[in-house]
């Protein structure tokens, strides 16, 4: 099954690094690059197919939809319990953490920048590990 | 035995103390067929009330309480009232002039040597000042949560720019194998060492967050 990657960050700068980092570690080989959570949402609602899988790695702060507005508006869609998140964010704080566990969709935190330790972690997830086992 | 004159100056000694103190104190006393009703009051606590000694002798204790908008407190006091128990409450009251002011009461029933209880004592302390220092810390916590966050997010957001671009600088040196990878290295261990001291800060209010929340 294919693994697709959404990186959503607001931060320029960010989504081509972590562009870089997610190829280089090849955990996607063409990842797709927002900069908020409604350009992510739009693109999910016009292109999701259910034959394939959706890692979105998601930053909390953002203008127009950020973070948690993106993760209240999937709820009610379609590909709601495929979906797969990791929080990419500045700073993680413990509240955040406690926030996030109401999202099942949510599987994992990192902070910025993505380093090949971090892809490693992705790549470790359980929910993610079939499509790494190589 | 004591004398009487030993005795007297014993009690001038005791009353001093309820005339003199910054607290202010009611005594009501359980009149047969009536309700609690004042039969004393101190000066403190006419200045605290803004009620005449006139206006306070003979009414209820309770006239002078206002009651918090939950009741809760009140209720505390009456309950304890109806189970003859001491007891302590802390309520938001008002003045005369309609000033409101924070207080703590504790009332407490005079055991009357025979079996019952004939009196209750209130003793009433102005507590503002320590209210409105809580209020001031309360909000400095709140400010200091705001500075925690925006050393986390704010700050921290181009701190992971720098630290991402070196990481990719370092990759790249290595590739090309130019030599100024010393340069780059002191970047990358700057970066981090701000790094280590954003980490630190927001531990730091994090730990005082939950001290003063515990």
């Amino acid at each position: 099954m294919n693994l697709n990657v959404l990186i959503v960050d607001d931060d320029k700068m960010i989504t081509l690094l972590h562009k870089v980092m997610v190829t280089k570690n090849k955990i996607c080989s063409d990842p797709f690059l927002f900069r908020d959570g409604k350009q992510a949402l739009d693109f999910l609602l016009a292109e999701y197919k259910s034959d394939e899988r959706y890692l979105v790695l998601l930053d909390i702060n953002m203008p127009i939809l950020n973070g948690w507005e993106f993760l209240d508006a999937i709820q009610s869609e379609r590909f709601a319990k495929e979906l797969l998140v990791v929080l990419v964010t500045s700073s993680v704080d413990s509240s955040d953490k406690v926030k996030a566990k109401t999202y099942p969709q949510v599987i994992g935190f990192l902070e910025k920048p993505l380093r090949t330790d971090s892809c490693n972690y992705i790549k470790s997830l359980p929910e993610l590990l079939p499509f790494f086992h190589n | 035995m004591p004398t009487i004159k030993e005795d007297e100056e014993r009690l001038r000694l005791l009353e001093s103390v309820i005339l003199n103190t910054t607290d202010g104190i009611l005594i009501a006393e359980n009149s047969d067929s009536l309700d609690y009703q004042i039969i004393f009051v101190n000066e403190s606590f006419i200045k605290m009330s803004g009620y005449t000694k006139e206006e306070i002798i003979g009414k209820s204790p309770l006239d002078f309480f206002v009651a918090d908008p939950s009741g809760n407190e009140l209720n505390k006091l009456k309950d304890a009232i109806n189970r003859c128990e001491p007891c302590n409450i802390v309520l938001k009251n008002r003045r005369k002039n309609g000033e409101s002011y924070w207080i703590n009461i504790s009332a407490a029933p005079v055991f009357d040597g025979v079996g019952g209880y004939k009196h209750w004592v209130y003793i009433q302390r102005d507590v503002n000042d320590r209210r409105r220092h809580l209020q001031a810390m309360e909000e400095q916590n709140k400010r200091l949560k705001e500075i925690a966050w925006i050393q986390s997010h704010v700050v921290r957001a181009p701190l992971a720019r720098i630290m991402g671009l070196v990481d990719l600088l370092v990759e790249q040196n290595n590739n090309e194998e130019i030599n100024n990878t010393e340069i780059i290295e002191a970047i990358a261990s700057s970066a981090n060492e701000l790094d280590e001291i954003i980490r630190k800060i927001v531990q730091h209010t994090e730990n005082v967050q939950n001290q003063s929340s515990q």
